[in-house]
Parts: structure tokens; C-alpha cells; sequence
């Protein structure tokens, strides 16, 4: 027997004001700008609404809607053509963006340099904190490419010259 | 550190906190439920059209659609050339905007949709066109082909969406809503994203529009960048405004305004409006007055998030 309408909405906002704050910052990290974290979100959670009854089910939704969150925003990548509701008018992307050269500024700059799948891979690694298989889960992937992508982006991120100062990466590895 | 966690070196855990540092900045705005939630319905309904398998019978309405709307073709050159209005009439490209595409009283064909060209303008030397397709309501049964054609329309001009499958189709067809397809047109070809909105058929409902305070609804179609950032299309701004709507005045942050036709499309109780947002402006509202001057409804909340 199919839950009412109702119950189901209110189980979806209860889930959405769980997992806001973490996926909001995941965005963040992704996208690189406020603005557009927000409506990658926002587009995420609209596509967990849509598919609800198969989310909530799901062993851990707070995974299923993370895959969600990367498909989303490699979808966005792909087309470059952002789709975004009027009620999501970019108004404070100006001040958003990698405007500030401090030092938030330069690591921000240099996770946006890295290729998508790399900064995926480093953003679910290294923020997320989720293992390998996780990851590739995410990312809809081998752990093999996972592997990969994050080598490669951690490589790349301590190659940054920006970054050496900021954090000694390369004289503590 | 969990098992799950990365055995990383102690640089990375310093990305790690780096990164921990970095989403530190984020501000966490309230989540914006309703929208939410009117998006996921809105999804939810277009993926009912739009997932599934294909069919023998309705590939071949499609193959015969598409040959009557040389403008859903690919060009030899991988462009699409405009959509044209197919059998009801409806606008050309290039003719006077926001024309009515159908004659009062025309035979709805749920497998026929009525195109209007909302509006058009040059960007930065780019021709734009914004289009409003009409898909008259289904039968339950037609529901799935129509879903096709809509489909393949979006899948030649570049969508990635999947194709529709009967059930999903079926499962949450709709007695009483037209669709609407909105798309842009630039340089002769159409882009990938375009959005589908409900709209009552005529006579059968109240003429709602689905913005929050019931007086406009809209969304953003277009506004690429390319590599460097540059934006490639201006986005522009297309909505649905009530029957009784004769003015929308939007103001943007510079202080100035416009006023955009309003079109009506096919035979839908709904006026349709398409803006072209100028380059470092925003809107600040859109407002939407009656014939006799009386403010309808302002959504300058809504624009603002």
C-alpha cells in the first residue's frame, strides 16, 4: 500500500534539512562558488524528490543522493549550459567566485583547476572522507579509476606551487 | 579515523583540512523546500514523460514528425535549423514575435505541437530565439508516443535525457494539462536544455501558474560560459504569466526595465514572456498588471531566492 502522498513530503523535508548543510558544503568544494553549489543542491534534491520512494529505500540515502549530487554536477560540466530556475538568479556570483587572493582563495583555485573527475575524486576522498569503494560508488566507477583520479589530483594539488606555502604539503609527505 | 576513511599521508590529511577549512566559509542558507519540492515534482512528471523504452510504431510517428518539422532536423553542418511552425501555423522564424499559432477553434493534435516564437534578439552578435512549443493534451494511450516525439525533438538537438518508457509514461499521465516546451534557438540551432511545463488545456481548470504566489512562473534557459568563463548565450528568462495579464514590467538592477510581449501559445489560457537578462544585470522583479493598470503580482521574493 502506497504512503500517503503527505507523509512522504514531509519524510523528504525531514531528510532534506538533515543532509543541507553537508551536501551544501560538497557543492561548494565542487563547483567552487556559493551561488552554484546552492543550485547544484537544490537540482540534487529535486532529483532525490523525484525518485523518493527509491532513495528512502535505499540502504543509505545520504549515498544514493550523493551519487545524485556528483552525476549533477558532472551533467553540468558536460553541457556547460546551466539550467537554472529564475527563483536561482545568480546575483551574488560576482562576489562568489575566487575573487579573494587569500589563502582559501588559492586552494579553492587550485581544486577548480583540476580536471571534474579528479576533484570529484579528491573532494569524496579527502572532504567526504569516504573510502575508495565508496568513492567509486559515487562516482559511478571502478575503485581502480578512483584510485586514479585522486592520485592524481592529490599530485597535482602539492604540486601547486600557491599551495606549498599555505599548507608545507610537500615537506610533510 | 574510520576504516572507511582514506589512509592518506599527513599532506593529505592536510588537503583534508584544507578542504574542511574551505566549506568552513559556506554560508548554509535555510533550504529552500518548496522550490525544492515544486522542482522535484516538476522532474518527476517530466521523467514520467520521458523515460523508457522505445517503440516500433512510435518510432515511425517520430520519423514522420521530424520530416514534417525540417527545423527538429540536424543540419548537414550538425546545426538545427529553427523550429518551424508545423501544421497549425504557427510563427516562422524570423516573423513578428509572439503571434498566435493557431486559429481559434484548429483540431488539437496531441502528436502536433503548436510553436510560437516568444521573442528573439541579438546577443553579442548571436541571434537568439526563445520558442514555446504546445503539446496538446493525450489520451492516456497517446500518452507514451507523444512522450517519444518531445523526446526525440530534445534528443536531436543534443539532449542527453533518456528515452521515455510506456509505464512511466502512463503511470502519471495527466487528464488535464497540456505541455509546454520552452527552448532557445541560437544561430539556427537549437540547445540542448529546454524545460517542460504543465499548462491547463483549455476550459478544463483554473489557469494557475505555478509560481509561489501564483503570478508568474518562470525559469532560465541558456547561459553557458566556455572555457575561460565567457559566457557563450546570455541566459534568458521565459515565464507564464495568467489570462489576465496584460502588462509584465521587469525591473533589472541598473534601475532600468522592460517590457516583454506577452505571446500566447496555441490555444493555452497562459501568456508566455521571454526576456533576455543583459550582461551583468539582474532582475530585481517582475511585475504583472492587468489591462485596467491593478498590480497582479510582484515576484521579487521568488527572484531573489
Amino acid at each position: 500500500m502506497r504512503e500517503p502522498k503527505k507523509a512522504q513530503d514531509e519524510d523528504f523535508q525531514v531528510f532534506v534539512v538533515a543532509v543541507w548543510p553537508r551536501l551544501l558544503r560538497t557543492a561548494f568544494l565542487l563547483t567552487g562558488q556559493q551561488q552554484a553549489g546552492e543550485d547544484l543542491v537544490q537540482s540534487t534534491l529535486e532529483r532525490a524528490y523525484a525518485a523518493w520512494g527509491k532513495v528512502r529505500k535505499a540502504n543509505t540515502p545520504e549515498a544514493y543522493v550523493r551519487r545524485i549530487l556528483v552525476n549533477e554536477h558532472a551533467r553540468r560540466l558536460r553541457r556547460r549550459v546551466p539550467e537554472q530556475l529564475v527563483t536561482e538568479l545568480p546575483e551574488r556570483a560576482a562576489q562568489d567566485g575566487f575573487g579573494g587572493l587569500d589563502e582559501r582563495g588559492v586552494l579553492l583555485k587550485a581544486l577548480a583547476e583540476l580536471p571534474p573527475r579528479q576533484r570529484q575524486a579528491v573532494v569524496l576522498r579527502y572532504w567526504e572522507d569516504l573510502s575508495e569503494s565508496q568513492a567509486a560508488a559515487a562516482m559511478d566507477c571502478s575503485v581502480g579509476t578512483v584510485k586514479s583520479h585522486a592520485s592524481k589530483g592529490i599530485a597535482k594539488l602539492r604540486a601547486s606551487s600557491a599551495l606549498t606555502g599555505m599548507t608545507q604539503i610537500k615537506e610533510t609527505v | 579515523m574510520s576504516e572507511n576513511s582514506h589512509a592518506g599521508s599527513a599532506g593529505d590529511a592536510r588537503i583534508g583540512a584544507g578542504l574542511t577549512e574551505l566549506t568552513a566559509a559556506v554560508r548554509i542558507v535555510p533550504a529552500p523546500l518548496a522550490e525544492i519540492i515544486t522542482g522535484g515534482r516538476r522532474l518527476r512528471r517530466r521523467r514520467n514523460l520521458l523515460t523508457g523504452a522505445a517503440a516500433l510504431t512510435v518510432t515511425a510517428v517520430a520519423a514522420a514528425v521530424l520530416v514534417a518539422l525540417p527545423g527538429l532536423r540536424p543540419g548537414g553542418d550538425g546545426s538545427v535549423a529553427p523550429a518551424a511552425a508545423p501544421v497549425l501555423g504557427g510563427a516562422l522564424p524570423g516573423s513578428a514575435p509572439a503571434s498566435p499559432s493557431a486559429s481559434p477553434g484548429a483540431a488539437r493534435d496531441p502528436f502536433q505541437p503548436v510553436r510560437t516564437l516568444v521573442a528573439e534578439g541579438t546577443t553579442d552578435g548571436k541571434q537568439w530565439q526563445a520558442w514555446a512549443a504546445l503539446w496538446p493534451l493525450s489520451t492516456r494511450e497517446q500518452s507514451f508516443q507523444q512522450a517519444q516525439l518531445i523526446w526525440q525533438e530534445q534528443h536531436a538537438a543534443g539532449s542527453d535525457l533518456s528515452e521515455p518508457t510506456p509505464d512511466y509514461v502512463a503511470r502519471y499521465w495527466q487528464p488535464t494539462t497540456d505541455i509546454v516546451d520552452l527552448y532557445l534557438v541560437v544561430d539556427g540551432a537549437r540547445l540542448p536544455d529546454d524545460r517542460l511545463s504543465d499548462t491547463p488545456v483549455p476550459g478544463t481548470a483554473e489557469p494557475l501558474t505555478t509560481g509561489p504566489d501564483g503570478s508568474l512562473a518562470g525559469w532560465l534557459l541558456g547561459g553557458g560560459s566556455d572555457k575561460s568563463g565567457k559566457p557563450e548565450v546570455l541566459p534568458v528568462m521565459m515565464g507564464a504569466v495568467r489570462p489576465d495579464a496584460a502588462k509584465v514590467v521587469v525591473n533589472w538592477s541598473n534601475g532600468t526595465t522592460s517590457e516583454p510581449r506577452l505571446a500566447p501559445v496555441g490555444d493555452s489560457p497562459l501568456r508566455w514572456i521571454a526576456v533576455a537578462q543583459p550582461a551583468g544585470l539582474h532582475a530585481t522583479s517582475f511585475k504583472v498588471f492587468a489591462a485596467d493598470g491593478r498590480l497582479l503580482g510582484t515576484n521579487k521574493s521568488w527572484l531573489n531566492g
